[in-house]
């Protein structure tokens, strides 16, 4: 699964425990903004990242111009062991991860799950998508902002040289990209966010209801924007309540009423009431 | 010099055949790669050529080369 160069595999363990992770990295990072997600679920999953063109490892390849050109690909890649997989999107990555959903079940393939993170559903407007908005100043203002990049980093000019077009190319095809699926996904969805995430408000998270048939719901933990990158054990409660792991086997999902207290980890667990 | 270099930044043992971003590098690693480099060498790799050539072999090699032009 990891020959294509859209896959890398995070963290240095290779637990075969199923259904493991894809992680999709927000706008203008890199797969191994994921590697401490990886490293902190350690010998429990497998955790893939998505490799998007034109940055890290694969700095000298154009960037791509569409979430669906990139979902496109990363389904191919995935397409194999599509049904192991639960996909985790963050942010931007949330909108791919959606569109890989809906790409692999177009193909009869579809995953286990899909965890959108700090974004709203498509076509809410998260990103700034103006020419504007995608200057070189703007761009800085945008990652300083949202908090979650070292602002030694930020200030580090050759390292945004490398970064900024990346960013610019996310937000572009993130800004343009629209749902055109007339039908719910079938996939079952769980939205999870930080509570005092000034990017995408929590409430907002609700938003991701309309998109699936598998409403699972609202997950928030005390924190920002990135707190689910950061915190692994936040995640890994998410993803053991809805799809607790077998080791190799087939497994089957729970959904969200056959809970494991132990498992419970977020500070705080909000559901959305159906039909708001 | 360069492998403890990486050991350090990376926290994990290295081979001539790993890959930095195999062992976990990203952005910030990268940065702190090519300041102690710079540190210790009076050379600083540009951040690029770490991301175009990750080997770790390939990059030590070319971070020797570099030395030993800046003492010619």
């Amino acid at each position: 699964m990891t020959g294509s160069p859209w896959l890398r595999r995070l963290g240095r363990t290779e637990p075969d425990a199923q259904p493991g992770v894809v992680f999709f990295p927000p706008a203008g990072a890199s797969a191994s903004a994921g590697w401490a997600l990886a490293t902190g679920l350690a010998g429990t999953r497998a955790v893939l990242g998505v490799q998007y063109p034109g940055r890290g490892p694969r700095l000298r390849e154009p960037h791509a111009r569409s979430v669906r050109a990139m979902a496109t690909a990363t389904a191919a890649a995935l397409a194999p062991d599509a049904h192991a997989v639960v996909l985790f999107g963050h942010s931007f990555g949330a909108l791919l991860a959606y569109e890989v959903a809906r790409t692999l079940e177009g193909m009869a393939l579809p995953v286990a799950g899909l965890v959108v993170c700090g974004g709203s559903a498509p076509g809410r407007g998260d990103l700034p998508t103006h020419p504007e908005d995608l200057s070189d100043t703007a761009l800085l203002a945008f990652l300083g902002s949202r908090g979650g990049t070292r602002p030694d980093l930020l200030a580090d000019d050759d390292l945004m040289r490398l970064t900024l077009p990346a960013l610019r190319a996310d937000l572009a095809a993130g800004g343009t990209y629209v749902d055109t699926h007339a039908e719910r996904t079938r996939t079952p969805v769980v939205a999870i966010g930080g509570a005092a995430d000034p990017v995408v408000p929590a409430a907002r998270l609700a938003s991701w209801e309309a998109v699936t048939d598998t409403w699972w719901g609202t997950e928030v933990v005390d924190g920002d924007h990135f707190s689910f990158l950061t915190d692994a054990a936040a995640l890994a409660a998410v993803l053991d309540r809805h799809w607790p792991t077998r080791e190799g086997g087939e497994h089957e999902p729970r959904g969200p009423s056959a809970t494991t207290p132990e498992a419970r980890r977020p500070v705080q667990t909000t559901r959305f009431p159906r039909g708001e | 010099m360069v492998r403890s270099v990486w050991r350090d930044c990376l926290d994990t043992d290295v081979t001539d055949g790993d890959d930095f971003f195999d062992l976990g590098g990203d952005s910030a690693t990268a940065l702190a790669i090519c300041a102690r480099i710079e540190a210790e060498l009076g050379v600083r790799p540009e951040l690029r050529a770490l991301f175009d050539h990750p080997g770790f072999a390939d990059f030590a090699h070319r971070v020797d080369l570099l030395a030993r032009e800046a003492t010619r």
